[in-house]
């Protein structure tokens, strides 16, 4: 027998059955679960017939202490396990887990058990969509929950778009990209962020006896940061034109000096710093995030120079806390805090207590729960509020519930705007570095017990 | 050009079949209900193919080793992103458009380094690298086309009959790869593919021997930069959110070597291999929560092809194809029943068939060793093509039915005598 056909044609069985494995259906179990949930996804109205059944279930909802029944309520989300965000996801990661854990403990969901599947992104935008579209058509969830890190939300909201899902989401910055009418921001900045955040910081440098009449930009190219500092140009999203914290500075008089940009990744500050140095505004406005600002501080103190006023965007609070005495008196802007007034907001002490020591057991440095665990924790508050509100998992009940309802979380009240792309107002605080730790500072009726923004010291 | 010997009209009835069977899948789908996923999964399939092939019908065929995929797959993510997002085109107009971007981002890249002799080998892919680092540094500081900030692109419209969005992906990201397919198929039997290995073995002697290497190279590089372009801007549906970061990372230059070096960088064939290797390990492995050690398999995977499987697992699997088949059927029937998922059960099945295509020579039935030139599952076998030397770890060879001592002094190239 001639071997060359017989091994031609196996060889196209190889792939011919790499491909149609691929494309098989399940076995049966897997098969009747998936030709359910496929239904499911067509068509999410039809979660809400499940939940309809589920009479028992919603009438334990009332009773906080009974023990979760039936069907488990399955909710799917991505974060940045690894990669480059890996070490601020790894807070949301906390945060899911002892959310989720807390609502078991107490009754569950529409008195169900709640399972929460993360998956890893890598940090990256694409990861995260085709894991959206992983966790909604295979594992068919019946809800998610936002990744971390603007570029991955922003993708993996119009996968959930695609398919209908409400979408709670807690830290992404471009507030002018997202359309979406059933996205849902927990990181309540207000659709004008590039406008009133800026704004903010400027009004409570100017309650100073000293303040600042120059201004320095230290930005990061990272999407949020730019938006952040530079604005919106004409044609970019629904705003209008303008706003970004250097016009805003311009508008309330200060003088801009210098306006230093650099990569995500960055690490070598010593050039910048120089640039810093050189300038010598009053205020050192950096628009970075993670540890751009202890990276630059760290490059200024080599180079013997202590900013008079500094103002950082989104920092990781342990390292500027490490960076010593030259990051004293360094401001940011903050949702949550671990004092009053937050502590006495829906969930506030709960999320301290819990975070507090998970954070611990992960052997976190920073330990404290602020604006990244307090956007966390407030997207579950979200999300578990419109379950509960609509007492189903229909995905648009969910978001017409959560449009025409005022949230209690831990950040304060929320209230969604339609015409506002599902923004509210802006409820940032200025928080500042004093005597070594973080402390809300401004406005000052919500300010730290006996605390009150200082000036250059 | 004799198409009866391109184009075998079995072969070419089997190919058909599978197409048919593939565009019938979304129908299949609707009627019986299987996870949508499968679809989404096999769009992925046919995207890093159409990625994996683009690359190899350049680096694979002639030798010039690309690190710049990302300037061809992010100028066609941009030129879509752009077009659709912020002068309301329709999806199918800017395939089209974001392929020529990629010819001519190819063609002037190719006018520069070919050039110059000099700027071969690393320094090429070292070029090409450039390349793609400029473009994208580009876009990341132009307003005009990005400035850093990231587009979203929103939902573009495209023809009704073409299905939601997930169908739509599936269709174009099937055409494109069949294109792709197709075009690294003519070329490794046409005299032009012949020119293209000549060049890969001695790019001095393809001149010698007459074979006109710029205008070869030039070619090839810019329908690959036009294959992978057009990939990019399909895709950029299905990301939905364009920077840089996603446009021109090192992740899709990274992953189409891989794939191509895995599956076979001389066999039209080997870089559907890769594709679908990774892609479904790729897939378990981030769905079983293990994406970082995915990182590290597919990097074993790598040296144990680099080590074991000289011309990657297509010429292994055309040297002897019923082992590794009997071990991937095996696999996953055996999962399958055990009640995994289809690709979960695939993804068994094809490490199963990988170890078995590891298995030395010496462990198995001794059988004559053998090749075919140009001889992918589904080739004619007429021993012209240009993936001979890659089944010939030994450095023979095969003309017709002869078997060539490496050291014959008769056979100074391969394919360039045809």
């Amino acid at each position: 027998m001639n071997g060359r056909p017989v091994r031609r044609w196996a060889a196209m069985a190889v792939a011919l059955s790499m491909v149609l494995a691929a494309c098989a259906d399940d076995d049966g179990e897997v098969a009747d679960d998936a030709d359910d949930g496929t239904e499911d996804t067509d068509d999410t109205d039809d979660t809400d017939d499940t939940d309809g059944d589920d009479s028992d279930a919603d009438d334990d909802d009332g009773d906080a202490s009974a023990e979760p029944e039936g069907d488990p309520i399955t909710i799917g989300g991505s974060l940045a396990l690894t990669g480059i965000f890996a070490s601020t996801a790894e807070i949301h990661d906390i945060v899911a887990d002892e959310y989720v854990e807390m609502l078991n403990e107490n009754g569950g969901l529409l008195g169900r058990p709640v399972e929460w599947t993360v998956l890893d992104d890598e940090s990256e935008a694409d990861q995260s969509a085709a894991l959206y579209e992983r966790l909604i058509t295979q594992d068919e969830v019946d809800l998610v929950m936002g990744p971390y890190g603007t570029g991955s939300i922003t993708a993996a909201m119009q996968v959930a778009e695609r398919y209908g899902y409400v979408f709670p989401h807690h830290t992404a910055s471009l507030t002018y990209a997202y359309t979406y009418e059933k996205h849902f921001p927990t990181w309540f900045v207000g659709l004008n962020t590039h406008q009133t955040t800026p704004r903010k910081v400027f009004e409570a440098y100017q309650t100073l006896d000293d303040a600042p009449e120059t201004v320095t930009f230290v930005t990061n190219r990272f999407p949020g940061t730019d938006f952040l500092v530079y604005g919106v140009d004409e044609g970019e999203g629904a705003l209008e034109a303008g706003g970004g914290a250097a016009r805003v500075a311009e508008d309330m008089g200060l003088e801009v000096v210098e306006t230093l940009d650099f990569d995500t990744g960055t690490t070598d500050f010593s050039g910048i710093a120089g640039r810093v140095a050189e300038a010598d505004a009053d205020l050192l406005y950096v628009g970075g995030l993670g540890v751009d600002g202890p990276n630059l501080l760290a490059a200024l103190e080599q180079q013997d120079y202590q900013p008079r006023h500094q103002f950082h965007q989104w920092p990781s609070p342990g390292p500027m806390l490490a960076a010593g005495d030259v990051a004293d008196g360094a401001t940011s802007v903050t949702i949550f805090e671990p004092f009053e007034p937050y502590l006495s907001n829906e969930g506030g002490q709960e999320l301290y207590e819990r975070y507090t020591s998970a954070a611990e057991e992960a052997g976190l440095d920073y330990t404290n729960p602020e604006t990244q665990a307090g956007a966390s924790w407030a997207a579950w508050q979200v999300l578990t509020a419109g379950v509960e509100g609509c007492e189903c998992l229909d995905h648009d009940e969910i978001a017409d519930w959560l449009l025409n309802n005022p949230i209690e979380t831990v950040q304060g009240t929320f209230e969604y705007r339609e015409d506002e792309q599902n923004y509210g107002d802006d409820i940032q605080t200025i928080k500042q570095i004093q005597d070594g730790e973080w402390y809300v500072v401004w406005p000052d009726d919500q300010a730290s017990e006996g605390r009150e923004m200082r000036g250059s010291s | 050009m004799n198409l009866r010997r391109i184009f075998p009209p079995r072969v070419v009835a089997v190919w058909l079949v599978i197409y048919v069977a593939l565009l019938l899948l979304p129908t299949v789908q609707g009627i019986t209900g299987f996870p949508l996923y499968n679809l989404i999964f096999l769009y992925l399939v046919f995207f890093w193919i159409t990625q994996a092939t683009s690359w190899n019908i350049l680096s694979g065929y002639s030798g010039y080793f690309s690190f710049g995929q990302a300037a061809f797959y992010g100028g066609g993510m941009y030129t879509t992103t752009i077009l659709g997002s912020r002068y309301d085109w329709d999806l199918l107009p800017t395939l089209p458009v974001a392929a020529l971007v990629g010819a001519g981002i190819a063609f002037l890249t190719g006018l520069l380094v070919f050039r110059l002799r000099k700027l071969s080998g690393e320094i090429f892919a070292l070029f090409t690298l450039a390349v793609a680092l400029g473009i994208g540094a580009l876009v990341q500081n132009w307003r005009v086309l990005d400035g850093g900030r990231g587009i979203v692109l929103g939902q573009l419209d495209y023809p009704d009959l073409l299905g939601d969005t997930t169908e739509m992906l599936y269709y174009l990201g099937l055409t494109l790869a069949v294109i792709a397919l197709l075009a690294a198929y003519v070329v490794q039997r046409s005299r032009f593919g012949a020119g293209l290995f000549a060049i890969r073995d001695d790019e001095k002697v393809a001149e010698a021997i007459g074979v006109p290497t710029f205008r070869y190279k030039m070619l090839i590089f810019t329908v690959s930069g036009a294959l992978a372009a057009a990939s990019g801007g399909l895709h950029a549906v299905q990301v939905g959110f364009i920077s840089t970061d996603v446009g021109f990372g090192l992740r899709v230059a990274v992953f189409v070597i891989l794939m191509s070096v895995v599956g076979g960088r001389r066999h039209w064939f080997g870089p559907l291999l890769g594709a679908v290797l990774i892609q479904t390990v790729t897939d378990r492995m981030a769905g079983a929560g293990y994406a970082e050690a995915n990182q590290i398999v597919l990097a074993a995977v790598l040296i144990a092809a680099t080590l074991f499987l000289r011309g990657g697992i297509s010429a292994r699997l055309v040297e002897r194809p019923l082992p590794p088949v009997l071990g991937f059927v095996l696999g996953f029937v055996g999962t399958f029943v055990a009640g995994y998922p289809a690709i979960t059960a695939a993804a068994w099945g094809m490490a199963v068939g990988l170890v078995v295509l590891f298995v030395p020579d010496r462990f198995l039935p001794q059988r004559r060793s053998w090749t075919r030139g140009g001889s992918a599952p589904g080739g004619d076998g007429d021993g012209s093509g240009a993936g001979t030397d890659d089944g010939i770890e030994d450095g023979h060879r095969i003309e017709g039915d002869e078997v060539i001592e490496p050291s014959d002094p008769a056979s100074p190239t391969k394919e360039t005598g045809r």
